[in-house]
């Protein structure tokens, strides 16, 4: 079954490659939603239904540390799977995600194959 | 000891060692990410500037620092420093860093380069990238960084990065307010030059 994913990067070069590299990865989607910071991140997922998250942190307007933390009160994204793509090292900044619901981290440089290693078991595909 | 500056006192001798790291961060960034190394460039001792074209890439006059048989040196940053002038556009790419290590790391390449990367990051052709060029390389710094500091233990958690900012024009000058010193990493790209510099602010 195709899914729909969110990507939440303020470059959209990012997004593209993320996008690349799921596609590139085997995965397949229905519907791939871009958001170039966390209030457009929360506006996409208070009117759509998701399957996946993929927010970078380091985000003008509102981080991706923010935007995990606002989506707890977001109807629609209860139990979506959120991973943090960040080129962030710390690991203060990446638990900090996970305390606000988020499931884990992908560090940049990823391959696809990263990706579809992380992500594949969240979709249940 | 502050630990504010527990990194920028390190000795020039210590920052040396931060070379081939920037080095390895570099080119892991460039293996994954756009699929096509950077190499490192080994300039020969006796030709301690480099090439008139790295020289115009990266900036740097004569005086560039001590020279080494590598692709890496540590050097002071002048204050108010003035680069060559160059003939065509060149893009310098920039994150701040802010913590227990304070400075700038920057890309610069020239404006072929740039797109270059643009496209093989984006799988597109070099005439339809244009809208990404600056996105693209301001991407490459803000990784190369972040997998820097990533590499220097105890750095990890305590420096924070800006967003990316991207320069680009023919007739730009670069000006440090600071001082400090400055790790230089010397690459080709396609056969062309590529510079990353660390900027260490006191």
């Amino acid at each position: 079954m195709k899914k729909r994913v969110l990507i939440v990067d303020d470059s959209s070069v990012m997004r593209k490659i993320v996008e690349k590299s799921l596609r590139q990865a085997g995965l397949e989607f229905e519907q791939v939603f871009e958001a170039s910071n966390g209030v457009e991140g929360l506006a996409v997922a208070q009117n759509n239904k998701l399957d996946l998250i993929l927010s970078d942190i380091n985000m003008p307007m509102m981080d991706g540390l923010e935007f995990v933390r606002s989506l707890q009160g977001v109807d629609n994204a209860k139990g979506v799977p959120v991973v943090m793509i960040t080129t962030e090292g710390s690991e203060a900044r990446v638990m900090e995600a996970i305390s606000f619901g988020a499931r884990g981290y992908i560090r940049k440089p990823f391959t696809p194959d990263q990706v579809r290693e992380y992500v594949t078991p969240l979709l249940g595909a | 000891m502050n630990p504010v500056s527990q990194f920028a006192q390190q000795s020039v001798a210590q920052k040396q060692n931060w070379g081939p790291l920037l080095e390895l961060a570099t080119q892991e960034v460039f293996d994954l990410m756009v699929g096509t190394p950077v190499i490192p460039n080994r300039r020969d001792e006796h030709e301690p500037s480099g090439s008139p074209e790295m020289s115009a890439v990266v900036g740097l006059g004569e005086d560039a620092g001590a020279p080494l048989d590598v692709g890496y040196s540590v050097s002071s940053v002048p204050v108010d420093s003035q680069p060559p002038k160059r003939s065509h556009p060149h893009l310098t790419a920039m994150v701040g860093m802010a913590g227990k290590l304070s400075g700038v790391l920057s890309v610069r390449c020239a404006m072929p380069v740039a797109v270059r990367i643009a496209s093989k990051m984006l799988g597109l052709a070099e005439d339809v990238v244009n809208e990404n060029i600056n996105d693209a390389l301001g991407e490459i710094c803000n990784m190369v960084a972040g997998n820097f500091k990533a590499k220097i233990a105890g750095l990890a958690d305590g420096c924070l990065l800006s967003v990316p900012t991207v320069i680009c024009g023919a007739d730009y000058e670069l000006h440090s307010t600071q001082g400090g010193e400055q790790v230089e990493v010397r690459f080709t790209f396609d056969g062309e030059p590529l510079g990353i510099f660390l900027e260490v602010h006191p």
